[in-house]
Order: C-alpha cells, then structure tokens, then sequence
C-alpha cells in the first residue's frame, strides 16, 4: 500500500515518509530499550521481539507472577539504563529511623488482582488531584497542584505546585514531596494542606520539568527517594 | 522619502476627514470607551487562561498546547487580517464581529473548557485580535483624519491603558475572590458595552472611505511593503518588543521567589505602568506631532534598557516597581507610535491595515522568541545575564532609531493645515 502511495504524487510520497517514519520511530522505542536491558543481567542481544518479558523480569527483580505484566515492565524498560548509574552517589540522607511516617497513600497496588484484572468497589474514596487547591497550615493560599510525579515503580513521589503571581504573571511552579501533603476528607473542593512554610516554598528551585528536579523533601524522608535530593 | 510623496500626489484629499472629524465629536468619544472597554476584555485572555486550565485539571503538556495554538494563531493570521481589513469597506462591522468572537470565545472558556472548544476559541481570538487592531486604527484615521491621528491615536492609548489596568484589577479579583471560570463570564459580559459604544460609529466608518489612492493594487502593495521606513520601523519594533516582552515575566517571577506577598506587587507592576501610559499617551501624541515622530520613539525606546539595567542590579521590590513604571513611558511612546508611523507611510494606501499587520508580525516575533530566550539565559546564566542581555537588545533598538529611522511626520501637509 505504501508503494503505491508513493507513486501517486508528491503529498502521498511525503505522508507515506512519515507513517514510515513514525513506524521506525515507534518501533526504535519498543526495541531500544529491550536491547539493553539484557546487558545488565546476563544475555547480550537477544532478538528483540521475544525478550522483553524475561528481560524485564530479571532487571526488576520482582515477583514473576504473570498477571503484573504490561504497567511494571514498561515503566522499569524506559529508564533502567538511568537507574543504574545515578541513585547512588545521591542516596546519602537516608537514615530510615523513623517508624511512623505519614504513609503516602498508595494507589494502585491494591488494585491489583492476582490472577486477572477483575472489576471491584474501589476502599474508601478518591478524588482528583490535579487543579486542587493547596493551602498551608495556618490557611494561606499556596497555589494548586498542576502535576504528579511517579518513580520508575509507578509510587507517587513528587507533586508539583504552581503558586505566587497576579493573573497569571509571575507564577512559580515548584516540585514538593509527596509526603509533605495532607488530604483531609472534604470531597473533590476540599485544598490539600502542604506542610511547608512559605518560606520554604520560595527557597525551592523552580520547577522546569526535569527528571530529576530539586525538591522540597520532608524532614525524615520515610522512604528516602532516589531521584531527588533535600535542598 | 520618494514613496511618501508618490502618494501625496495621487491621494490629495485629506480636508473631507477633517470635516468629519468637526462634524462628529460623538464618534470620538464612542472610541474612547471601545478602547477601554475592548483593553479590558483582553487582560481575561493574556496568561490567566493557562492558571483557568489548570485549575479546570487540565495537564501541562495541554496547557502548553493549547497557549502553543493560539500564539501560532495569532502571529499567522496578522498579515493576512490586516489584507483582510483592507478589503472590507466597513470597518465598524469588522471592529463587531471581531467583539463578538471574543464574546464566542470567553464563554467557550467559561461554559466547555475541553479541548476541542478551548483550541477552537484560541484560534478565534487570535484572528479576531488581529482584525480588531487595525479595524480600530482605520476608525481612528477615519474620525481624526491624517493630521489628528496623533493626537487620537493618544487618546486610544490613554483610554486602551485604563481599559488595562481596570481590567487586572477587576479580573484578578474576580479570580481571587469569586473564581476562575467567572473571570470569563466577566469577559464576555464586558464585550456588550464594547459592541454598544461602537454604535455612534456605525455610520462613520461607512462614510468615509479611507483611500482614495488609485493605481494598480499590485504596484502600490509591492511599493508600500518594501517601503524602507516600514521596514526600519518594523526591526526597530522587533527589537524594542524583543527586550520588553520578557521583562514582567523576569521580575514578576523573581518576585515570586524573593518577597512575601507576591500577587500584590506584580499587580501594581502591571497596573501601575499603565496608569503611567493612561497619562503620558496623549502627551506623546501631541509631541509626535510638535517635535516629530523620532523624538517621542527615542525617548519611548530609552527608557527600556535603563529599566533592564536597574532589574540586573537590584531587587528591592521599592525600587523594583518604581523602575516598571517606566514600563509606561515606552508602552505609551510605542503604542502611540506604531499606528501613527503606519498611518504616516501607508495611511492614505489600500494597505494601511496590511501594513500594520506587517508591523504586528513582527512585534509578534520579537514576543514570541524573547520570552523563551530570556527564560533560557536567566535558567543558565542567573537572571542578571537575562537583564543585561535585554538592557542590549533594547540599546540596539535605540541606535537603530538614532541612525537609520527616518522622519515619518508628513510635513508638507501641516503648511497646508
């Protein structure tokens, strides 16, 4: 189909490059990653198509069920190369002392059934969290949640907060450890509550999308995150 | 200076506008509040709707999308809306429909922000701010006539720059105290005065056609767009527009960082300049026509890189806000004289709006690049960089003044007044 495409003009030829070319694109993504997760634990290139299901079993380590497949090996393919080098010289604060840390609240684990994915009342009640408003302990406005970060495990670990400026003029957005967040039942309305200071906020690095950005870290960081280290 | 005198001689006859401008002094007092009213429906649409989407859980990346969309709207249909204004005879009917996509868009914002409608009502009012820009120009120059148009143009910066500062103050307390979606509500009810204040002009506009040049299309659109003076002025408007655009956003954002209640102080950062402007513009327009077109761009254009140097060096908030409000000697010199030189050039061509969108693409450019590039030097190399780099931006866009700006006012004609 795409010869004859290509025959037919200059518009076709150049829309049938693209869908190539996207096709080459795609599957680069799916296989780049795949041909070097091998290299880590034992076997150097293995045609692509068939590993990434051992692949991924080996570099993450984790429990071999079959019905984790699809969310936990694609989320640990896309950065395992950055895994490798880089959470170790960063994971110096890490004293795990504390016992009782304000759990973050975890979300899809629970979900997961052991054999097949089945339909089931979700505990308790969730509500969104982009948008929401946040609001610091003694009531001050601290701006809005306007994005979620998640680690290579798919754990929530980073909110970002965009606060300050006047009509949009001005904003700062900055990224805040999760833990550092107080959801209090009130329904979908209801501000979460960061347990920061001004201050503080206005001391972190703004927040420019990077992958390993700053950020405001709780005091004893419970389960001390890799990716981020406390100002 | 041989385009300019090309077309005096084929387009003599200015005393008609003159005579109407005596004969409606109701018409100019129905632009006065278009302006203002027009300036406050645009302070809803500026970067408050990225806050709007995001408190309406949109994410980033649509955010950024959706402001991408209307920013390549906007800088696209410039040239083909000024074409498009040149075209149609009436330019009261353009200045309604265009009020009347703002008020299609502000409520698309308001009642559907989904995607489709948000995206749609971005492309709307990029175009509709393209037609409406010079719509009010050629209104302007039909009312004032060519040797009132400083003085008007003055006034539409005057009441454009209450519309503005009236407009923040009541937006952003809209947004703080009622809420978000009710900034757009506010939006598109204020868009009914605007529409009611263009009704005195209705029949104006349509009496007076504004050109009376003859000759091929082709030849006389060729001469006007590779005029020099419009040319020079359109890179001395990229520059200046180059090194302001991005100064709000450095210092509001340094704000934000450094003092404790930031959304008042970039509020008068932005207010305040204005009031500055609502002062100075017909000052500016009277000596524009006194002193000469150059004098009041080299002052407007001066104060820009003085400014970016006291942002390089302090961050007193005091001294901070005190030094934006000279953010209002350049916007009230620029903002008078970009339409005016336009209207010195092309004023009496079939190409007046073309020539304004020209003008408009190329502050376009200069806005739309500047911002990023600042952004980017003050991330690498600390914001005092991003100021100095700005402050030579803006002395470039000065010595281009001094040294190749050549004088617009049309002489001849004001021994004739």
């Amino acid at each position: 189909m795409t010869t004859g495409a290509a025959y037919r003009g200059a518009a076709c030829r150049r829309l049938a490059l693209i869908v190539l070319s996207l096709a080459g694109a795609l599957s680069a993504c799916h296989t780049a990653p795949s041909r070097e997760r091998p290299v880590t634990p034992t076997e150097p290139s293995i045609p692509p198509a068939e590993t990434p299901p051992v692949a991924t079993d080996n570099a993450v380590a984790t429990p071999t069920t079959e019905g984790t497949k699809a969310e936990p090996a694609e989320a640990a393919s896309c950065t395992c190369v950055d895994n490798t080098p880089k959470p170790a010289p960063k994971r110096k604060p890490k004293p795990a002392v504390r016992a009782p840390p304000p759990a973050p609240p975890a979300v899809a684990p629970t979900l997961a059934a052991p054999g097949e994915p089945s339909i089931k009342l979700v505990e308790g009640s969730s509500e969104s969290i982009l948008g929401k408003k946040v609001r610091g302990q003694d009531g001050d406005d601290l701006g809005r949640v306007v994005d979620v970060l998640a680690d290579q495990q798919g754990r929530v670990r980073i909110a970002v907060i965009e606060f300050g400026g006047f009509l949009g003029v001005g904003n700062r957005r900055i990224a805040v450890d999760w833990s550092l967040l107080k959801f209090e039942p009130g329904g979908a309305d209801a501000p979460v509550i960061l347990n920061a200071s001004k201050a503080k906020l206005q001391g972190t690095p703004e927040y420019k999308g990077s992958a390993r950005p700053l950020a405001l870290m709780a005091p004893a960081a419970p389960l001390s995150s890799p990716p981020t280290a406390p100002k | 200076m041989a385009p300019d005198a090309d077309l005096l001689e084929s387009a003599p006859p200015t005393t008609p506008n003159l005579k109407q401008a005596q004969a409606t002094p109701g018409a100019g007092r129905a632009l006065d509040w278009f302006n203002l009213f027009v300036a406050n429906i645009q302070t809803g649409f500026g970067p408050f709707i990225a806050v709007y989407l995001a408190s309406q859980r949109w994410t980033q990346t649509s955010i950024g999308l959706a402001l991408s969309i209307g920013t390549v709207a906007a800088m696209a249909s410039q040239v083909p809306a000024g074409a498009l204004v040149d075209a149609m005879p009436n330019k009261t009917r353009v200045a309604a429909f265009s009020v009347l996509a703002f008020t299609a868009c502000a409520l698309m914002f308001a009642i559907y922000p989904i995607p489709l409608f948000v995206y749609l009502a971005e492309v709307l009012h990029g175009l509709s701010s393209c037609t409406l820009g010079p719509a009010t120009a050629a209104m302007s120059l039909v009312i004032a006539g060519r040797f009132g148009m400083g003085l008007r143009l003055g006034r539409n910066a005057r009441y454009a720059a209450i519309g503005n500062g009236l407009g923040a103050a009541l937006m952003g307390a809209c947004g703080q105290y009622v809420s978000e979606r009710a900034v757009f509500y506010l939006t598109a009810a204020l868009t009914l005065p605007a529409l009611a204040a263009l009704l005195p002009l209705r029949r104006v506009a349509v009496a007076a056609p504004i050109t009376s040049a003859q000759g091929t299309a082709r030849g006389q659109f060729l001469k006007v767009l590779s005029d020099r003076r419009l040319l020079i002025f359109c890179a001395c408007a990229m520059l200046f527009t180059f090194a302001n655009a991005p100064m709000l956003m450095l210092v509001s954002g340094n704000m934000t960082a450094k003092v404790g209640n930031p959304s008042l102080l970039i509020a008068a950062c932005i207010v305040l300049p204005q009031i500055i402007v609502a002062l100075a513009s017909p000052a500016a327009g009277r000596m524009a026509e006194s002193r000469g077109r150059r004098s009041v761009l080299l002052l407007g254009f001066s104060a820009l890189p003085l400014r970016a140097l006291v942002f390089a060096g302090s961050s007193n908030p005091i001294l901070v806000i005190a030094v934006q409000a000279l953010d209002g000697i350049g916007g009230a010199c620029f903002g008078v004289m970009m339409p005016l030189i336009v209207s010195d050039v092309a004023g009496r061509t079939r190409h007046f709006n073309l020539s304004l969108g020209l003008i408009g693409f190329g502050v376009g450019i200069g806005g739309t690049l500047s911002t990023p590039a600042a952004g980017w030097l003050a991330d690498h190399f600390g914001i005092r960089v991003a100021f100095y780099a700005l402050s030579a931006v803006g002395l470039l866009a000065v010595m281009l003044v001094l040294f190749a700006m050549p004088e617009t006012r049309p002489t001849r004609e004001a021994e004739v007044q």
